[in-house]
């Protein structure tokens, strides 16, 4: 089985410039579903022919890397993730034909993107395009705190499959068209996921702390400019024929919603000032309990009528100087926990 | 008896008759002690008898009858006594208020504490409260996003009446207006703790409400396009593979 996928893996890297045969990849796809050792085995060839110094068999061999994440078993994907070392491919280029350096560009390029899926799923340990989406799906339902930490891994992903950024006019072969193809198909599941990640995190915003806060409205605003860029996807798959039904329609959201979200912030920002924390709270307390105000009052009887108005003007010097030390304290205490 | 008492005849004749008469004297005196107490000090000429006894005791009636000195009361204007004073109408409102506002933030700051300390709890309800809300609405409806801009409606009908009855405080209450309902109620406006809600809720106000159910309202939307087109997707390429196969 180890030799059938090693040849399955050749033919489909040839320097043929042609897009990898659909049967080839079918095959491969099978093999990894099947087997452990046909994961390890194809990993070890693709890796080596994306060595080579033809734009056209390391863009191939990207691609049937790609097309195994994406049909293949997640134990493919899972592989890839355990290894210490992905594709290296950051400085390639191939300016022995004319269409090398552009067609370098777009290696480089799409390298990155799938070194970045294969770090997200050892980051999150799954593969969000594999999730279930919906009203009872795996996004939709997380916790805030896990919301938080795998929105900006999905965020890195999208801003690196956006970073492939191929117009209609540059997709000028069959091979780079197959490439593209699977990115446009990545995007759409990817962008649905993120939205309903999204869409969870607007829902708690308004009871999240100011921190929380903050850190979603960082994320909301990536969102939508990762938005703006999905539309020049879509709009350059609708230029190289990809059929309308198979493209959604993509609307941003109002400006209103990031006006409401930043006043939310804002005011939380007030309320904070106006009124500590509740550890300031409890620090301050405590600070108030234990001056000298206190002491002072408890052993002397201030309130005591019998007094002569010399004694009691006495006491109330003490008075005085305590208040003074006491909101001193409280100023500076205040400022250590603000710090 | 007394004219009879007062003829001095004889000396020897009285005399035989005096002891008798004295004891009988003595007898009608010690009779007549109240009238002679009430009508006032008889003169000394009325009692022709000059034995000690009787005038002793007149003197000693005299003496209990000397009229009560005036007794000087040591009472000064101490502070105790002006509290049983009712206090002036201008000092009564503004105890009252003093008073109003303490109770107001020892309750708030109350509220406060309770409202972090069980702020996680209040967290969870809400979410509970969310979930049951998705839950009762039917699938590919949007009554949440609906019941949010309901909600913000009611808050926008609500909003204003707030801000002016701020302000018919401010404006329309001219000087004479009580000044303890204008000092509660400019408390209340200068208090941060004036809204009801705790701290650590959503200030959810009605110019948040409506922006945030629309967005959320087309993010929705475009999730269902978005799986909608997937799902088209899918279906075509296993009907590929399949004629492949």
């Amino acid at each position: 089985m180890g030799s059938s996928v090693s040849k399955a893996a050749l033919e489909v890297t040839t320097d043929e410039l042609v897009e990898p045969d659909s049967k080839h990849l079918a095959d491969i796809t099978h093999y990894v579903n099947t087997s452990n050792m046909g994961v390890k085995r194809l990993a070890e060839v693709l890796f080596e022919k994306s060595k080579n110094s033809s734009w056209v068999v390391v863009f191939k061999a990207l691609i049937t890397v790609h097309h195994v994440m994406v049909h293949g078993n997640e134990r493919f994907i899972r592989y890839l993730a355990s290894r210490s070392s992905l594709f290296t491919l950051h400085n390639f280029l191939d300016n022995s034909v004319i269409e090398g350096y552009a067609m370098s560009i777009f290696i480089r390029r799409y390298s990155r993107y799938l070194n970045e899926k294969s770090l997200a799923y050892r980051l999150i340990s799954y593969d969000v395009t594999k999730t279930k989406r919906g009203l009872d799906g795996f996004m939709r339902n997380m916790n805030t705190k896990d919301l938080l930490n795998t929105l900006p891994v999905i965020q890195t992903q999208f801003d690196a499959l956006l970073g492939f950024n191929a117009n209609a006019n540059e997709l000028t072969n069959c091979i780079i068209r197959a490439a593209f193809m699977l990115l446009f198909k990545d995007s759409l599941r990817l962008f649905a996921v993120y939205n309903e990640g999204i869409l969870n995190l607007l829902d708690k915003f308004f009871h999240m702390t100011k921190r929380q806060c903050n850190e979603s409205l960082d994320i909301y605003i990536r969102f939508l400019a990762g938005t703006t860029k999905l539309e020049q996807i879509l709009k350059t798959a609708e230029q190289v024929g990809i059929d309308q039904n198979n493209i959604p329609y993509l609307t941003q959201a109002p400006n209103s919603l990031l006006e409401a979200l930043r006043q939310h912030l804002a005011s939380l920002d007030e309320k904070n000032e106006i009124f500590p924390p509740y550890s300031l709270q409890h620090s301050l307390i405590q600070s108030i309990s234990k001056n000298s105000l206190m002491k002072a009052s408890s052993r002397q009887n201030l309130f005591s009528g019998h007094k002569p108005v010399k004694a009691r003007q006495r006491h109330g010097a003490i008075l005085e100087n305590s208040l003074d030390d006491s909101l001193a304290s409280l100023v500076e205490s205040t400022r250590a926990l603000i710090n | 008896m007394l004219g009879a008492l007062g003829g001095c005849e004889q000396n020897g004749q009285m005399a035989s008759r005096w002891p008798g008469l004295s004891s009988s004297m003595r007898r009608s005196l010690q009779d007549h002690q109240p009238l002679e107490e009430s009508d006032g000090p008889q003169p000394a000429a009325s009692h022709p008898e000059a034995p000690s006894g009787g005038l002793g005791s007149l003197c000693r009636q005299f003496q209990r009858r000397l009229p009560l000195r005036a007794v000087s009361l040591n009472l000064g204007a101490g502070p105790s006594w002006k509290r049983l004073e009712t206090p002036e109408p201008e000092q009564q409102h503004l105890q009252a208020a003093a008073r109003s506002a303490k109770s107001a933030l020892g309750a708030v700051s109350q509220r406060i504490q309770e409202s972090c300390q069980s702020g996680t709890k209040w967290l969870v309800e809400t979410q509970v409260k969310a979930r049951r809300r998705k839950r009762e609405t039917p699938k590919g409806g949007s009554p949440p996003a609906r019941s949010l801009s309901q909600r913000s409606a009611r808050l926008s009908g609500a909003g204003p009446a707030r801000s002016s009855l701020g302000c018919r405080s401010s404006s329309q209450m001219g000087p004479r207006a009580h000044p303890l309902r204008r000092s509660r109620r400019e408390a209340a406006f200068r208090s941060p703790y004036s809204s009801t809600e705790p701290l650590c809720s959503p200030s959810e106000s009605d110019s948040d409400l409506e922006p945030v159910g629309a967005g959320i309202q087309h993010l929705r939307k475009l999730s269902q396009e978005l799986d909608e087109v997937i799902a088209a997707e899918e279906s075509t390429d296993m009907m590929v593979s399949l004629l492949r196969d």
